[in-house]
């Protein structure tokens, strides 16, 4: 065994006890020791070292020999490097951060790290600041002792009683303050160099270790290094780096703040290892700075910024300033600063900032990177241009291309690059515009994007903790020096945590879908009342009268309700269970309604109907009693959260029976449900609504709905198709049934407020039963990240080659106040919802005309196989032609519409010259026939492009009012009308879609067309564009598949 | 006694105080100042303090060695420059209790102006030397000398070097320490006469063998010549000089550079090795290496001593003497591992390469420094002259040569500062200042200034009285404070002001250097304020104090 070791420093400080206490332990343990000094002008500031030899033999020289040394252990960085050429290949280089700056050509500091940090094994921890923990600075070279003890053959013990031994006669407090040193300094360098060792930087490291705790640190041997556990997702913080951030925000939050500090913003990003912040030093109100710390920094001149919570555009309100690098400039700067703003505002200090000269180059040369915890779909990334110009352009350019936007929990960052690669900020900073020069590397954006991801996964939801959430962190603007990003300022905001309501158990929601048993409360005696409507309505749709049963209390009267109805005097009385529970009483009554059924334990689902239920101007009491009564329910019996137990339930909650099957077994074989927890109370029932209109459930025989068939006629004859219609809306959907008079949706669900029930949960059970294709959603808000929980969900439907046709009402909600920053601005919670949307494929609509026809679209097309985008056109109009051709956008980039290839060509002039049309036709995609065309030609360029591998879809579109087409009402039985080439279309796997572009005597023809199973168009342009929409959303699904073959196993 | 960890200094306070010595004689210098501190420190039934000069320290030793008991002086190189007069006699009259003179050589410089090698004092005088390699020899040579020292009744020299004074290593010790109690003084008549029993059974001392008047000295240096031959022999059979025959390459070494042969050669050296550890040199026992080996390295810390006598002016026929004369190591500065295993052709790798980034950190004022402050008012006080000349000395202050002061022309030896100003003064040159610190002055500052105050030369002495002897880690000064006022009075000063160099004071300082120079003939400056260090050391105790 033997160490050799340089221990080095600047005269002063105390180098030579260090290896006073290495020879002492060394002595004890009957080691030999050779340790030579430098005495004489050791205190004059110069630098110092000595060296170390241990040894179980004898040792010779006193001095180590070149490239020998084991171990560099040095007070000051600097000086660790003074020796390297003593070290050996493989050596260590244990190292203060602390510079001791008392020459003029003292290197850059950041320089000086690196190149230690070059060293495989080193530890460079900040000793001083360890050593003030531990109860005096004085103490930093036991500090460095301690840090490098774990590389030395003794144990704590054994160093501790030395360094006893060498203080005692200095008394006790000096003794207990060099124990502690040591242990401070070996913890952290054991923290170091595990963190290094799984590839954290330096500087988060050290972040991390700023923030442990006396205790922790004292800790020594029995540190729990748990927390540092490095996580198998390469984008997730590290124990180490969560633990610092954890450590500033609660810091802020426990101080009242909201807001985060420029400075705490970038130690924030510094932590997470991705981007070095320029040089910056907080100097807090009241405090200026040292001159040492001013003459560090590079440059001739620095920046000094005004801190304060309530400035947040500093440049607009004056709180940036340049001046030269001058100590008194710059102090009587930061005090005139401080002085002038802290009349207005209240001021925390100023903060020095490096002055940097950037590679910017006018416009948009500049980033803008952020994150946002937004209400409904958590946190979420943004980028684009940045700078102060970032609101007007994201305002005024196309989205999509001012800024790149993405639910931070659902994309990683290299997804997000290639989002970011749309837009216009990249093109400027990949220098791919005229003139342009590249700022900035793909792997540095990525990077960047990687470190705002993790912290928006970690800090930004699903938290457990009862900190804060960052409810907002952004830099706006990084410039670029070199290629490498630099933050130039940076804003973050705290909030309270966000918790998601645990997500309902799909076997329970099942009952909303297809009940075996009804009960209703609140069925008044009138025969027009609501009630009474459903009751007949659940009836008319087939369901089991034996099976239904009214609540009804009270004496006297008629019988009022149809014959079979079983009538009980209150919910627990009922005969059996009650699979679903209509509610139709008034809202005041709901609450009590929903104690009860869950008290009684035989309702697994109920439906809430009536209105003025929180969602209307004062009636947000009855809201909140009805949300506490289902929230009573959910926690009743969870025997480990007593603290939300409501005591007066507690007698109800006894009698109680289970309802349901194991509600593990249950819930493994449900779908994946993200991050919603399912903990509950698996007796308490699900609630839908209120304020809604219930149900039609095709599968279930049952229809809430209180409108009389008059209105809208029953689908009982249309068979039920395969699609879901989800919507907040009772409204929209009668709208919709009413104006798409062939649609027969297997479910129709009107959700209401969702204080219970919410859109995702619907979606997770409706999705497992198998036997919907498609979901229509009409939304106006989510509840409380479920916005999160439906893209989810939607992923997943799309994921399995189903489809989701999707429309958010509320464009002009954005979240938005005036103290929120620029991400809030760019990327608003309405425009989160379209870009996530879209991005997992769903077929997002722009207004109601959208949402019919993408509904009618996906109906008619489910099954059908998209492989590519390329669409073959046909029609007998030259305008059409052009029209389609014109309708196609960078929107769905996918999408084309090809020339005709070489054979595909040659086919299609036989055709043409069959038909005579040689001469007038010219060949090519889309193919005008001309006004001359009859079906024959029609029919055999379809068929013909139904074969080819190179067409994916087809748009077929006539102007029917040629003399050589079938198309009025009186010509559909001809043989040769559309009508029979339509059923042979449908059967194409395909996609085929109409266009009939002209007046209602042709309605007859559409209807039966659609009845064929073509979607229908009256405008060729528009068809265009929706079959796009709908092939684009195909690959992107079969893309998404792929993914998450790939992806699930993790992600979820 | 269990192993101990001692620096090499503290080694030879211990072999001392084990040797039963009755005196520890010192002037703090780098790398001896720790003997002379450990035996402070740690012995306190031995005589020891402070001596105001090497010269003092010497004849101090000397006085307790007729008297009988044994003796310690310690000092660094060039302070055996100053002590060289009692030195060089003190060959002659012999010694009664043992003396040994440890002398700090410095190769390399680290903290002194030259690299003179001391043991050309030794054969210069004609005593024995000892040159230890190890801490633990440090330890057994010194009580050795002690023995030669009575022995032959000569003083002997222990020969440092900074790298061994100032390295710790294991030293086991052999706890017995012996009394000192050979109290025995020459006087007329005999050894019975003594009133004491233990005393009446020595041999008498003979008074004249002390008292140096040319009959007796004649007689003297006939006894010394005559005891070389003893002391070759004793050489020749001495435990520290080691001949191993083995190869036909032969190595002499000494000091720290046996330390990197062994080094250099691992456990089992193919080559025959003659370590030296005690002089005169042994003949017998080079002469047998020199005949087995066809090539001789010298490998010795210092000056070529022994190389350039093996060679002397012809060489020896048919063997090649390699070592600093030759180029084989640097013929300056101090042995280094990598320098003697290059000399042996033992190349090891260096796989690291120096850092580039790394600047050059010299020793500077520490912050606060009164020094500092003095200089500043210096500079600003000659920055009207065209041609100042500004004289400095030894300790902290010669630091004043280093920008932004650049106020030390001249730093040559202790207490020169002074006599140097009067001789530029007569030289015509004006003003002329000097610098010297409150220890130095004491050490020899004194005996220029008389002659300065008699001759009334138109020079600026400034005192800087920091309270302590600082470079070398602060002993006490013995012409510090109101003692140095009234001593400059004694001396005969009558220009006398007193400043305190502060940055707030500075204008004072500038206005008192300003006078001082204004006025004709000899003015003094004290410029009085204690080194922060001191100060510091008063008012708490540091764990970091050890440094």
């Amino acid at each position: 065994m033997r160490h050799d070791i340089i221990i080095a420093g600047v005269g002063g400080q105390g180098i030579l006890t260090i290896a006073r206490v290495l020879s002492m332990a060394a002595l004890a343990k009957g080691l030999h020791v050779k340790q030579a000094e430098v005495h004489g002008m050791s205190q004059r500031g110069g630098a110092v070292y000595s060296h170390l030899r241990i040894s179980d033999e004898e040792l010779f020289s006193d001095l180590i020999p070149s490239g020998q040394a084991d171990m560099i252990l040095a007070i000051e960085p600097l000086e660790a490097l003074r020796y390297v050429q003593m070290l050996r290949q493989d050596g260590i280089v244990v190292a203060s951060t602390n510079a001791e700056v008392n020459i003029a050509d003292y290197p850059a500091i950041e320089g000086v790290l690196q190149h230690i940090a070059r060293f495989r094994n080193h530890v460079a921890i900040d000793m001083e600041k360890l050593a003030r923990a531990a109860g005096g600075v004085l103490a930093a070279n036991i500090v460095a002792l301690g840090a490098a003890s774990t590389y030395l053959g003794f144990t704590s013990g054994e160093l501790e009683s030395a360094i006893e031994e060498l203080f005692a006669r200095k008394g006790e407090r000096v003794v207990e303050t060099n124990v502690r040193a040591f242990r401070f300094g070996r913890t952290a360098a054991a923290a170091y160099l595990e963190a290094i060792g799984r590839g954290a930087s330096p500087e988060s490291i050290r972040g991390w270790i700023a923030t442990l705790s006396p205790d922790h640190l004292a800790s020594a041997e029995d540190l729990d290094f748990a927390g540092l556990e490095t996580s198998a997702d390469a984008s997730k913080l590290s124990g180490a780096e969560a633990h610092a951030f954890e450590s500033m925000l609660m810091g802020a939050y426990d101080e009242g703040r909201r807001q985060l500090y420029e400075h705490e913003v970038y130690r924030l990003i510094e932590l997470v290892g991705a981007i070095s912040p320029p040089r910056h030093t907080f100097i807090p109100k009241g405090s200026t700075i040292a001159e040492q710390v001013l003459q560090s920094y590079p440059g001739e001149r620095v920046v000094i910024k005004l801190v304060s919570s309530e400035v947040v555009h500093k440049s607009d309100s004056g709180a940036v300033v340049i001046v030269p690098k001058d100590l008194e400039r710059v102090r009587s700067e930061i005090d005139r600063l401080i002085a002038r703003h802290s009349e207005q505002v209240p001021v925390a200090g100023a903060l020095v900032v490096e002055f940097i000269e950037h590679d910017a180059r006018g416009l948009g040369t500049e980033l803008f990177v952020g994150i946002r915890a937004t209400r409904e779909f958590g946190p979420v990334i943004a980028a684009g241009l940045g700078g102060v110009q970032t609101e007007y352009l994201a305002a005024k350019m196309l989205p999509g291309i001012a800024v790149a936007k993405a639910v931070a929990t659902e994309t990683d960052a290299e997804e997000f690059l290639e989002m970011f690669r749309q837009t216009a900020a990249y093109d400027i900073l990949a220098g791919q515009i005229r003139g342009g020069e590249r700022l900035v590397s793909d792997g540095e954006l990525l990077r960047c994007f990687r470190a705002f991801i993790s912290i928006a996964r970690q800090f930004c939801i699903d938290r457990g903790a009862e900190g804060p959430d960052i409810g907002e962190l952004e830099v706006n603007p990084f410039a670029f020096f070199n290629q490498h990003l630099v933050p130039l300022d940076g804003r973050g905001r705290l909030k309270p945590a966000a918790k998601a309501a645990p997500a309902r158990p799909p076997e329970l929601v099942d009952h909303l879908l297809e009940p075996k048993s009804i009960a209703m409360v609140g069925v008044s005696s009138k025969p027009d009342s609501f009630g009474q409507i459903i009751l007949r309505n659940i009836l008319a749709s087939g369901f089991d009268p034996e099976k239904m049963s009214v609540i009804k209390s009270g004496t006297g009267g008629a019988p009022v309700f149809p014959v079979g109805v079983k009538i009980a005097p209150s919910i627990s009385d009922l005969e059996h269970a009650a699979d679903l529970l209509v509610i139709t009483a008034p809202a005041a009554a709901i609450p009590g309604i929903v104690d009860e059924a869950n008290a009684s334990g035989k309702v697994n689902a109920a439906i809430m109907i009536s209105g003025g239920a929180g969602e209307t101007e004062g009636s947000e009491a009855i809201g909140e009693m009805i949300q506490n009564a289902i929230l009573r329910g959910r926690l009743a019996q969870e025997p480990e959260d007593h603290k939300f137990q409501i005591s007066s339930l507690n007698a109800a909650g006894e009698a109680r029976e289970p309802s349901i099957g194991n509600p593990k077994s249950e819930i493994s074989k449900s779908p994946p449900k993200g991050n919603r927890r399912s903990g509950r109370n698996p007796k308490s029932a699900v609630f839908l609504g209120p304020n809604c209109m219930g149900v039609q459930s095709r599968p279930g025989k049952y229809d809430t709905f209180f409108v009389p068939t008059a209105k809208l006629p029953s689908r009982h004859d249309l068979p039920a198709q395969p699609v879901a219609i989800i919507s907040q809306s009772g409204a929209f959907i009668v709208s919709r049934l009413s104006s798409l008079s062939q649609l027969s949706p297997a479910f129709t669900i009107s959700i209401g407020n969702q204080s219970d029930v919410t859109v995702s949960d619907l979606l997770w059970a409706i999705d497992r039963r198998g036997d919907v294709q498609v979901a229509a959603i009409y939304l106006e808000g989510f509840v409380d990240l479920d916005g999160l929980e439906t893209l989810r969900a939607v992923e997943h439907w799309i994921a399995q080659g189903k489809t989701v046709v999707f429309y958010k009402a509320g464009r002009t909600e954005s979240g938005r106040s005036a103290a929120a920053g620029h991400t809030a601005a760019v990327a608003g919670d309405y425009d989160i919802c379209q870009t996530a949307m879209r991005h997992v494929g769903a077929l997002v609509a722009n207004d109601f005309r959208e949402f019919s026809q993408l509904l009618e679209m996906s109906t008619l097309l489910a099954g059908k196989q998209v492989e590519n985008g390329r669409i073959f056109a046909v029609t007998n109009a030259g305008m059409e032609a052009v029209g389609m051709a014109d309708a196609l956008s960078s929107e769905w980039p996918d999408i084309r519409i090809e020339p005709l290839s070489e054979p595909f060509e040659g086919q299609i002039a036989t055709i043409l010259g069959e038909h005579r049309l040689d001469k007038l036709v010219s060949r090519r995609n889309p193919l005008d026939l001309t006004p001359m065309a009859s079906e024959a030609p029609y029919a055999a360029a379809v068929r013909l492009a139904l074969n080819r591998e190179e067409v994916d879809g087809v748009i077929v579109s006539c102007v029917p009012l040629s003399p050589t087409l079938h198309t009025l009402e009186s010509e559909l039985d001809d043989p040769a009308s559309f009508i029979h080439l339509a059923s042979e279309w449908s059967k194409s796997l395909k996609p085929v879609v109409f266009v009939i572009d002209s007046g209602r005597e042709y309605n007859a023809l559409a209807d039966a067309i659609q009845q064929r199973g073509l979607p229908i168009f009256r405008s060729a342009d528009e068809a265009m564009r929706r079959l796009a929409q709908w092939m684009q959303s195909r690959i992107a699904q079969r893309t998404n598949e792929e993914a998450l073959d790939v992806a699930s196993a993790s992600r979820r | 006694m269990p192993a101990q960890l001692w620096l090499g200094d503290e080694a030879v306070a211990w072999g001392a105080i084990d040797a039963g010595i009755g005196g520890a004689f010192s002037y703090a210098g780098t790398p001896a100042t720790e003997i002379f501190e450990t035996v402070e420190a740690l012995a306190p039934h031995v005589w020891a303090r402070w001596s105001a000069n090497e010269k003092a320290a010497y004849e101090e030793a000397l006085g307790m060695s007729y008297a009988g008991k044994r003796a310690l002086v310690s000092m660094k190189h060039v302070g055996l420059n100053v002590a060289a007069d009692p030195f060089m006699s003190s060959a002659l009259t012999g010694v009664n209790g043992g003396i040994v003179l440890v002398v700090g050589d410095d190769p390399g410089m680290h903290s002194s102006q030259n690299e003179q090698d001391s043991r050309f004092y030794a054969d210069f005088a004609r005593i024995p030397c000892l040159e230890p390699s190890t801490q633990q020899e440090c330890y057994d040579m010194t009580q050795e000398a002690f023995e030669i020292s009575e022995r032959f009744k000569l003083p002997v020299m222990v020969r440092l070097v900074t790298r061994l004074a100032h390295s710790r290593a294991n030293v086991s010790t052999s706890g017995s320490a012996r009394s000192s109690s050979r109290f025995i003084v020459p006087r007329s008549g005999s050894a019975a006469d003594s009133k004491r029993e233990e005393v009446r059974a020595l041999p008498r001392p003979d008074p004249d063998d002390w008292t140096l008047v040319p009959a007796h000295a004649r007689k003297r240096f006939r006894h010394l010549i005559g005891l070389q031959p003893e002391l070759i022999a004793a050489s020749e059979t001495s435990p520290f000089n080691k001949l191993t025959l083995a190869g036909k390459r032969g190595i002499i070494c000494t000091s720290v550079g046996y330390n990197y042969v062994r080094e250099a050669l691992e456990a089992n050296p193919q080559d025959s090795i003659l370590r030296i550890g005690q002089y005169p040199l042994p003949a017998g026992l080079i002469r047998r290496l020199v005949d087995h080996c066809d090539e001789i390295i010298v490998v010795e810390e210092g000056y070529p001593f022994i190389e350039q006598r093996l060679s002397g002016i012809l060489g020896i026929p048919g063997k090649t003497i390699r070592g600093k004369l030759d180029g084989t190591l640097p013929p300056d500065g101090e042995l280094l591992p990598d320098l003697v295993a290059e000399a042996l052709g033992v190349v090891k790798a260096h796989p690291i390469a120096p850092d580039s980034i790394v600047a050059g950190r010299p020793p500077q004022f520490c912050k606060g420094c009164p020094h500092a402050y003095t200089f500043s008012a210096m500079t600003d006080a000659v920055a009207q002259f065209d041609e100042p000349i500004l004289f400095s000395d030894i300790g902290c202050y010669a630091l004043g040569l280093m920008p932004p002061y650049r106020a030390v022309h001249a730093c040559v030896d202790m207490g020169a500062s002074v006599g140097m100003a009067q001789g530029a003064s007569r030289a015509g040159a004006h003003p002329v200042l000097c610098t010297i610190g409150d220890s130095t002055f004491a050490h020899s500052g004194m005996t220029g200034l008389i002659g300065a105050v008699q001759s009334d030369a138109n020079i600026t002495v400034v005192i800087m009285d920091n309270g302590t002897t600082a470079m070398t880690g602060a002993q006490d000064s013995m012409a510090t404070g109101e003692t140095l006022i009234e001593i400059l009075k004694g001396l005969g000063v009558k220009d006398l002001q007193v400043v305190e160099p502060l940055p707030k004071a500075h204008a004072q300082c500038v206005e008192a250097i300003r006078r001082a120079i204004d006025h004709q003939g000899l003015s003094v400056v004290v410029a009085r304020r204690p080194c922060i260090h001191v100060k510091k050391r008063a008012a708490v105790t540091l764990p970091q104090a050890e440094d």
